[in-house]
């Protein structure tokens, strides 16, 4: 008998992204209330959402075996678009990131984590034994645009990157102390970039490392550690209340709508806002991984262990950040943060998992 | 036709994989959870503070200082409204222009203004950046007292001067200027280092707080709660809104066992007869006054001479005049009346004749050959005033100052007994006087003569000591102690200058009663016996003959201790009570290397006091 999709569709997860992304539009409005320049913040988000469904839906509806076949063409699109940031892309903050397209700006960085995801994926899944030779190819491929991104410079987004391949090179390869010896070298290569100005600029590292010693800069490096520390623990068990929390309204934590969204919901939702928002996050990361386990074939097994490695490492830095125990990376929470090609690719990851785990019970004819 | 659905292609998931990728993410979540806890829960207060202090800021404003009034509600020390500028550097645009501008408005150099806005509460600051980085919501004040022209002149101006304000601002007022400077004492700003003492005690940097005297002991009571404006501010520290004002509380009152009446006698007699001394000897001399209610140990009044004028101190002391004060020989900030420790020569017979007598070395008015010297252990001392009085006894020994009966005291006292006696009248010790800055003076013992001389006292010494020379030393307050508690029975209190704490509303919040150290050990008979005694020392026979009040009996008793070994001038004592039957008040007048004796110096001082005192005329 065969079942009707719905009844393979995973409703709790597309509920749960979608309670998450208006919720953020929520926050988004708390933040930017007394920010005149910032007011419109709120409706694009709710447009980008509203795109972000459906991106979610069509995504769902594509069987995702066609990304395998098309996994070539993305990767060098990818690469195109990465480069025309290089040459003529839109700076701020002194970072180049984004492709002015009319009132828009289009973020490459982001959707390139996708279409990393899917490569690696068609890489691994393609080889029947995956060994140092698949390994370095893969490898090679992804450093291409990592390096990219991380020239932007763009250190969170390359760190995700990095995270996906983890995460699949840990399933793919076929000898399990491969991957020990990936991890090693990985962990070397990360000592060199923390520990020495040879690839990251001094802001970037003083950043990346005052969450170890918050208050040897209070003012300085440590400003937004402890700002935001201070708002997210001020918020206790009930929060102070929609647009009542003192640290956002007033300005003290910077970015409160994008990467410091979550300060926002310590402040004014307090210890049972966070937990209900990181109960939703769960609905999500383990409706990924049933979509893993209900995989058919290893390319969408391998897929769905990427977003779940991309997704998970997302809302870990980024909740960690704000409260004292990750660096400030600078990476947006999934869902939440303002950012239109943030939003677009995280309905996009969710579509792509719908349509794995869709695929349980799919008959082949 | 159905078709069977095609299997799944197989492929390892690998099993131990998937529950450690699984376990990592879970982690991952649980270690956010657990820091969220730990960071809202269990520091939640902690941050909650932080945030609050993160917006609020407050312009301080002072609270006026409770009064300080006398026993008869005179008020002594006051504050007054002072129309200053004050500066709020975040609100300045343009430092330079501002304060040129203030400068031609105020008609005050320029440079004097610059002094003010860069060095104030003790600290250095290189520019105007600087004090808007530390202190922008300041206030800080750039002129204070201004006349009524620079106030109007101020307020046509001020809008065009962004950051500056006109505002009122009390300030301590001492009307009757030195009198009782060393009691009341002084106040100024917070230094540094008190500050770092007290920031736990609700003190801010920008505070005036006593520094001597009643100011410093008191300050707690008398400062009051400062008030301010609540502003809320950004992270960059503008303002946000205003809160509201919060109102400074004043300050409690105090309320003296001081009798102004008799503190400006007290100051009065002292000063002339010192400013007379000096002239009479050609050398300055100084001098103190105490007088004390013998029923209660309330201090009635307190004079030290030279004094000085704590207004000098409240907007800041020019530096010329703290080096007149600090390079005076006479030291005008130094309050002899609690501080001062010299020998008190004879005025000490009170302590050894009640001594004497308490303990039985000697019979009621006991008779003694008084031979004008005494062998004392070997050593012959001789009678200060020449000539033995023959067959003398105990009160008129005591009136006439026979060193030779008290030698004899000494002798049959001992060094222990006659320490003991000393100690239990508390020479020696510190009274506890509700000021800052009294001298314990010394009663020599053994340990001490080891330490300073490293020989053991003689035996002999105790003759020298019976009669207030040798190496015992007392205070002014505390000889005006032992008489009071000579004339009232015995009884040793702590003296002390406030009787109660009143509030801004006028009700008493603290009362001192009073405060009984002890009592000392020595008979009725015996203290009867030395008021006899001091009840005679105006008479022909006695060493103050000539000094009576006309229409008041008064008892006393003179002093005069030799400086440098005899060589310097003479310091002079007189202690007095009055009236002799039921005394009200008891004296000490100490009259510092004024040469001359007792009786010729300080007793006149003592003798005005009591006149003054009782609304008698002194023959002319």
């Amino acid at each position: 008998m065969e079942r009707p999709w719905y009844t393979s569709f995973n409703w709790a997860m597309v509920a749960a992204a979608v309670l998450v992304s208006l919720f953020g539009v929520l926050c988004i409005h708390s933040a930017d209330l007394h920010d005149p320049d910032a007011s419109g913040e709120w409706r694009k988000q709710l447009i980008y959402i509203g795109i972000g469904i459906a991106v979610m839906s069509t995504f769902a509806a594509i069987d995702y075996h066609k990304w395998q076949r098309w996994a070539f063409g993305l990767y060098i699109a990818n690469l195109l678009l990465l480069g025309l940031v290089m040459v003529g892309g839109r700076s701020a903050l002194g970072a180049q990131r984004w492709i002015n397209l009319g009132p828009v700006q289009f973020q490459p960085s982001e959707p390139a984590k996708l279409i990393l995801a899917i490569c690696i994926a068609a890489l691994v899944a393609r080889a029947t034994t995956f060994g140092w030779r698949e390994m370095g190819v893969t490898i090679g491929a992804v450093a291409v645009p990592a390096l990219l991104i991380l020239k932007q410079p763009d250190l969170g987004t390359s760190l995700v990157i990095v995270a996906i391949l983890s995460a699949e090179l840990f399933f793919g390869v076929t000898r399990a102390w491969y991957f020990g010896i990936y991890a090693a070298a990985l962990g070397a290569i990360g000592a060199v970039v923390v520990g020495t100005n040879l690839v990251l600029r001094p802001f970037q590292r003083n950043r990346l490392l005052v969450f170890l010693h918050p208050d040897a800069d209070p003012q300085g490096a440590g400003w937004n550690l402890n700002q935001s520390q201070i708002a997210v623990g001020s918020g206790e068990l009930f929060g102070k209340g929609l647009y009542r929390g003192t640290q956002t309204q007033l300005d003290f934590v910077p970015e409160h709508s994008r990467d410091f969204i979550n300060t926002v919901v310590g402040e004014e939702f307090g210890y049972l806002g966070e937990i209900g928002l990181l109960a939703l996050y769960a609905v999500i990361i383990f409706g990924a991984v049933r979509a893993m386990l209900a995989a058919r074939d290893r390319f969408g097994f391998l897929l769905a262990a990427g977003l779940v490695a991309m997704l998970a490492f997302h809302i870990t830095i980024n909740v960690g950040m704000t409260v004292g125990i990750m660096p400030i990376t600078g990476i947006p929470l999934p869902l939440m943060s303002y950012g239109g090609t943030a939003v677009l690719t995280d309905f996009a990851a969710i579509g792509i998992m719908l349509n794995i785990h869709l695929q349980r019970d799919r008959l082949v004819f | 036709m159905r078709t069977v659905a095609e299997a799944p292609r197989p492929f390892p998931r690998g099993t131990w994989r998937l529950v450690a990728f699984v376990l990592i993410v879970a982690i991952a979540l649980g270690a956010l959870i657990g820091r969220l806890t730990q960071v809202q829960l269990l520091q939640g207060a902690r941050f909650a503070a932080a945030a609050r202090a993160n917006q609020i800021r407050r312009i301080p404003v002072a609270a006026p200082r409770g009064r300080i009034y006398d026993r008869n509600g005179v008020v002594i020390v006051r504050s007054r409204p002072s129309f200053v500028c004050a500066m709020i550097p975040s609100d300045v645009r343009d430092s330079a222009a501002t304060m040129h501008e203030l400068a031609s408005v105020l008609a005050v150099p320029e440079a004097k203004l610059w002094h003010r806005l860069l060095h104030h509460h003790g600290v250095d600051y290189k520019n105007f950046d600087e004090v808007a980085v530390y202190e922008p919501y300041g206030p800080i004040v750039l002129a204070s007292d201004l006349t009524a022209t620079q106030m109007a002149r101020l307020a046509e101006s001020i809008d065009r001067l962004p950051g500056l304000d006109l505002e009122a601002q009390p300030v301590r007022d001492y009307p009757y200027r030195k009198l009782g400077s060393h009691f009341v004492g002084y106040v100024g700003a917070i230094a540094e280092d008190e500050f770092k003492e007290l920031k736990g005690k609700g003190y801010t940097q920008n505070d005036v707080i006593g520094k001597e005297g009643l100011e410093q002991q008191y300050d707690r009571s008398l400062r009051g709660v400062p008030g301010g404006e609540q502003i809320e501010v950004n992270a960059a520290g503008q303002l946000v809104r205003r809160l509201g004002p919060l109102e400074p509380v004043p300050g409690d009152s105090l309320v003296l066992a001081v009798d102004w009446r008799i503190q400006q006698l007290a100051e009065k007699a002292l000063r002339e007869q010192v400013l007379a001394t000096s002239k009479l000897r050609g050398h300055p001399v100084a001098g103190a006054v105490v007088a004390i209610d013998p029923r209660d140990g309330g201090i009635v009044a307190l004079a030290s001479y030279p004094n000085f004028d704590p207004n000098d101190f409240t907007n800041g002391i020019s530096e010329k005049r703290y080096a007149q004060y600090l390079n005076d020989p006479l030291r005008p900030l130094y309050d002899r009346a609690i501080g001062a420790a010299t020998p008190t020569g004879s005025t000490f017979k009170m302590v050894t004749g009640s001594g004497a007598i308490s303990s039985g070395v000697i019979g009621k008015n006991q008779v003694l050959y008084d031979s004008g010297a005494w062998n004392c252990h070997g050593h012959t001392f001789v009678d200060i005033a020449s000539g033995g009085l023959g067959s003398t006894d105990f009160e008129r020994a005591l009136a006439a100052s026979s060193d030779g009966y008290f030698y004899q005291l000494g002798y049959r006292l001992g060094h222990a007994r006659l320490r003991h006696y000393a100690e239990e009248y508390g020479l020696g010790r510190t009274l506890g006087i509700d000021v800052p800055g009294e001298y314990p003076g010394n009663w020599p013992t053994n340990a001490w003569s080891m330490k300073v001389y490293g020989l053991p006292l003689e035996p002999s010494d105790v003759c020298q000591l019976a009669i207030g020379q040798g190496a015992m030393q007392a205070t002014p307050l505390q000889m005006a102690s032992v008489t009071a508690t000579v004339v009232n029975g015995g009884t040793l209190f702590r003296p002390h200058l406030v009787e109660a704490i009143r509030d801004p509303r006028g009700r008493i919040v603290r009362r001192f009663d009073r405060d009984v150290i002890r009592h000392v050990g020595v008979t009725q008979e015996a203290l009867r016996e030395v008021r006899a005694g001091m009840d005679q020392v105006t008479k022909p026979w006695g060493t103050a003959y000539g000094e009576d009040v006309p229409g008041i009996a008064y008892g006393g008793k003179t002093g005069t201790a030799e400086t440098d070994g005899g060589n310097g001038p003479n310091t002079t004592w007189f202690v007095a009570y009055a009236p002799s039957a039921h005394p009200t008040i008891a004296l000490a007048v100490f009259m510092e290397r004024s040469g001359g004796y007792g009786a010729t110096t300080a007793a006149p001082v003592a003798r005005a006091i009591i006149a003054g005192y009782f609304h008698k005329k002194l023959p002319q």
